[in-house]
């Protein structure tokens, strides 16, 4: 490809969603589009006919699962190309259940949106929320087809009184282009050829409408550079980082900077596989720099010239997709392309309520609700304003614990906070101290269930540490909890508290150039993710000390477990609360054979972080 | 210029547009996850696959193996393809078989295409996958390939067990992946999901790519069964004396040869083919006799672990 960098470009591939509320007629006039392109295969088209008819809508039919449970579940793809040889990807977003999950999907990509419309029944209530979560995604065109013309008396009239009575409430979401076609999709009319019945109609069909070229409201090749790297390809000694151009152009020559380091470099080659080539946004290339620098995946490079700041406060819009609400303060995992961060909502603004756009103070987000937020995150991101760029304005958040996607958000722009200062770089840096110890330092996180024997395997490494000359220090659980955590109890929410300010002290102790030895039943298998996230990955070594619960027990150096025998199990871990052994730790102690070989295996794990 | 752009040029860019995408997402498989795998199929879908995936990390290899569930029914000539390919392409090539099943002699004839198909696709991919400890599993499958897979995601999670949960999807949004998995999870990529088969031929021709012959016309020996024409690839396949005659045909899409039926056109080269489909808009399912049964038996298939 040889664009100029000025030139617009008029996607070849274009995203359309398609939506209504249910009866409306959606799927009878998208299944007469697509046969109308010949988009469907012939004997597809023999399967949904009977007698000569064709029956449009069963085209568009879901799942059987989705027909056993009578509802539609979930966003469809369909192919449509253009007479000029265009593609329209077509996302047909299902009127009824999780309509706001699905619409958000569907729309998230849209160039266009065909909403349609009954021209008996008129405008509902839902019609409208579709344009609203259009307007949200950033969708900047809607072709309102109003269907069924064949059904009411004087089309005419009754397309100018619907026009009239929407148009008000669509400038609202800031459409750039709003259409409107009258069609039906029983009879065929105005799908991709005038018709007869409605010969006082002289605008555009719906294909037209569909294929009209439209100035993107940013060229993407003009904007500043967006390179997310997704991975790092070796190649005899040389590193090439690959990723998909999701802003702006380069080209060898190009002087490029590490958003998240600053650092600057001279780029020297683009390719795509084996061709070079001056890459415009869309494109998937890789790129060779002058220098070797710091850089892996989840970075993202900017133009050298531009100051572009990652920032750990981000205002966002969020749509929340799950049935369990968002829990303020929780930690959840940021995604944004390749970048990810641990990351927390710590308050939310407002709701918007979509029917009226009204926003009313914040509350925390349920299912389907649509927020403006402010995110935390641990490690500082750059972020677009979603406005500007859908790619790297977009976010979703994760829940660590089921994996799900449970929010998309739209990054609004970053927030200055008086207390996020940026930390003071100290002269005497963690590195600096390591040298001291002569060791890196790390933190040794050892788990199991009280009396598995972590503090007394903690003690016999601190003491060997010791002889050597190397300093550490240990969190021990009965310490923190008479000390940093003395205002805390047992429940789930008071133990994970009690998880994320050791993890945070230990983050302390090891910028100290410390080694780091944490005892904590630590029993949930999330707080405990939600520890190591902190930290850089060889930083931090999960261990567990795997003693069964009647070796604990019998051992009770404590009484704790006769206590809560006692009582009937209370709030102690094994007896009345659930442990929850890690799957894979990095090291899985046998907790009943002799101490020696358990600290032997710890202290060789933190031997060989030797310096020089 | 953009205004005036022909047709055929329009096409390219599509062609261009589809290729980004599907890089994008072979390289987030290679990025975001542990232990990727690439699934092949040996037929034009995984042929594409396998270039795109060549294109994704030029000027290095493949940083990942490729996996092919061979069943023992696939015409010969896939496997002298495959493996000259794997040679040439120099492929970490993983071949994985339901030996027990062999054993045991089964065949698409006695147990049935489905049952055998449960047997010697499902089950050994599953198990291929397991002991590979793969967290992601790349494939050639496409959106206009069958109606339930309309609804599929290009990154899409499967339970434990391999098992496909429709409801359980995630919502995919932008280009950002959600790659997390809880214990027992895998995912499945689908780089092409929204190439045509039209797209796939085009993508074959520009870029000069080979196929296994069997997609050119040529005179095989065949048999008729329900209106449909087998190609009698080896003597396993039962057939009466005198019943195997030859025919010109050739395959919309390959498989295992006792399942799979041949189409008597006379496309000879890629270029044929190309102009073929953009005049007969007939879809590949009906050469594929597996998903005969029901229009959701391909879902059915899905929810088990099938690919
Ligand atoms: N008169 C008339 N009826 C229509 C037209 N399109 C759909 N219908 C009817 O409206 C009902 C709902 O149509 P359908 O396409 O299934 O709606 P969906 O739920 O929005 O997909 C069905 O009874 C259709 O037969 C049309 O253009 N004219």
């Amino acid at each position: 490809m040889t664009l100029a960098r000025s030139e617009p470009v008029i996607p070849a591939l274009l995203r359309a969603v398609i939506c209504g509320a249910v009866d409306d007629g959606k799927s009878t006039l998208l299944g007469r589009l697509l046969v109308e392109t010949e988009s469907v295969p012939l004997d597809e088209l023999d399967s949904v006919t009977t007698e000569g008819v064709i029956d449009y809508a069963l085209l568009t039919d879901g799942l059987a699962s989705e027909r056993a449970q009578g509802i539609t579940i979930d966003v469809a793809y369909r192919q449509l190309t253009l007479p000029d040889g265009r593609r329209v990807l077509i996302a047909d977003s299902p009127g009824h259940e999780q309509y706001t999950r699905n619409m958000a999907v569907a729309a998230s990509l849209a160039d266009v949106a065909v909403l349609v419309i009954d021209a008996e029944r008129g405008i509902r209530r839902q019609s409208y929320r579709h344009a609203a979560i259009c307007g949200l995604m950033g969708v900047s065109r809607v072709i309102v087809a109003v269907t069924k013309i064949d059904a009411v008396p004087d089309p005419q009239a009754r397309l100018e009184a619907l026009r009239h009575e929407a148009n008000p409430r669509l400038a609202a979401h800031g459409f750039d282009v709003v259409r409107w076609v009258p069609t039906s999709g029983r009879r065929g009319d105005n799908v991709t050829s005038r018709s007869a019945s409605t010969a006082w109609y002289v605008g555009e069909t719906l294909v037209d409408a569909l294929a009209a070229p439209f100035a993107h409201t940013e060229n993407p090749a003009a904007a500043p550079l967006r390179l997310g790297v997704q991975t790092v390809v070796r190649e005899q000694g040389r590193r090439w980082y690959a990723g998909r151009i999701a802003r702006g152009s380069l080209a060898a020559g190009d002087a490029v900077r590490v958003a998240r380091t600053g650092t600057t470099a001279e780029v020297v080659e683009v390719r795509l596989g084996d061709e070079p080539v001056h890459a415009v946004a869309g494109q998937s290339i890789a790129v060779r720099l002058a220098d070797e620098i710091d850089l892996g995946r989840g970075d993202v490079l900017v133009p050298a010239t531009e100051q572009a700041e990652p920032h750990r406060v981000w205002l966002a819009d969020l749509v929340w997709l799950d049935a369990t609400p968002l829990e303020l303060g929780r930690g959840y995992l940021l995604r944004s392309g390749a970048s990810e961060s641990p990351a927390r909502v710590d308050f939310v603004r407002s709701v918007v309520e979509l029917d009226s756009g009204d926003e009313q103070g914040g509350r925390a987000l349920a299912m389907n609700d649509i927020g403006r937020v402010e995110i935390v995150v641990d490690r500082p991101l750059l972020l677009d304003p979603y406005a500007e760029s859908r790619h790297t304005g977009g976010l979703v958040l994760v829940d660590r614990a089921t994996a799900r996607t449970i929010a998309a958000g739209m990054a609004v722009g970053p927030v200055e906070r008086e207390s996020e200062v940026t930390r003071h770089a100290f002269a005497v840096d963690r590195s600096r101290r390591e040298q001291l110890n002569g060791l890196r330092g790390v933190v040794v996180w050892l788990t199991g269930l009280p009396g598995s024997g972590k503090s007394s395997i903690a003690d016999e490494v601190e003491t060997r540490l010791f002889e050597r000359g190397v300093r550490s220090f240990t969190l021990d659980g009965d310490t923190v909890r008479s000390t940093l955590s003395e205002d805390l109890g047992f429940t789930p929410d008071d133990r994970r508290e009690n998880v994320r300010r050791v993890a945070r002290v230990a983050e302390l102790m090891l910028d100290a150039g410390l080694v780091v030895l944490v005892s904590l039943v630590s029993p949930y298998r999330a707080d405990r993710e939600l520890a190591r996230e902190r930290f850089a990955a060889d930083d931090f070594i999960e261990v567990f000390v795997d003693t069964p619960l009647e070796v604990c027990e019998q051992r009770d150096p404590k009484g704790l477990y006769a206590r809560a025998r006692a009582v009937g199990g209370g709030q102690m871990t094994g007896v009345g609360q659930q442990y929850e052994a890690p799957e894979t730790p990095d090291l899985r102690l046998d907790g009943t054979q002799p101490i020696e070989r358990s600290v032997a295996l710890i202290l060789e794990r933190i031997v060989t972080r030797r310096l020089g | 210029m953009v205004a005036t752009d022909s047709r055929a040029h329009t096409i390219d860019r599509v062609l261009d547009a589809l290729e980004a995408e599907a890089i994008w997402a072979i390289r987030e498989a290679a990025g975001a996850f542990e232990r990727p795998v690439l699934l092949y199929s040996i037929g034009k879908d995984s042929t594409v696959l396998l270039h795109l995936a060549s294109k994704a990390f030029a000027p290095g290899r493949i940083p990942f193996p490729v996996l092919h569930i061979d069943t023992t029914f696939k015409f010969r000539e896939m496997i002298a393809f495959r493996n000259r390919r794997a040679a040439e392409l120099g492929l970490d090539l993983r071949v994985a078989t339901n030996h027990e099943a062999v054993a045991a002699g089964v065949t698409p004839f006695r147990e049935g295409a489905d049952e055998y198909t449960r047997l010697m696709k499902t089950v050994t991919l599953r198990q291929a996958l397991d002991e590979g400890g793969f967290d992601v599993a790349l494939g050639g499958a496409r959106r206009d390939e069958e109606r339930s897979r309309a609804k599929e995601r290009i990154f899409s999670v499967r339970e434990r067990g391999h098992v496909w949960n429709p409801a359980s999807q995630r919502p995919e949004f932008w280009t950002t992946v959600n790659a997390s998995l809880a214990p027992g999870q895998t995912m499945r990529a689908f780089p092409i999901s929204n190439w045509t088969e039209l797209d796939v031929w085009r993508y074959i021709l520009r870029e000069g790519l080979e196929v296994v012959p069997l997609y050119f016309t040529a005179e095989r020996p065949t048999v008729e069964r329900s209106g449909r024409l087998i190609v009698v690839d080896d003597d396993r396949y039962p057939v009466e004396a005198g019943e195997v005659r030859p025919r010109r045909v050739r395959f919309r899409t390959l498989g295992c040869y006792p399942l799979t039926a041949g189409d008597e056109s006379e496309s000879a080269t890629v270029a044929d083919i190309v102009a073929e489909l953009e005049s007969n808009r007939r879809s590949e399912r009906a050469g594929r006799l597996i998903d005969g049964s029901g229009s959701s038996s391909m879902e059915a298939k899905k929810t088990e672990g099938y690919f």
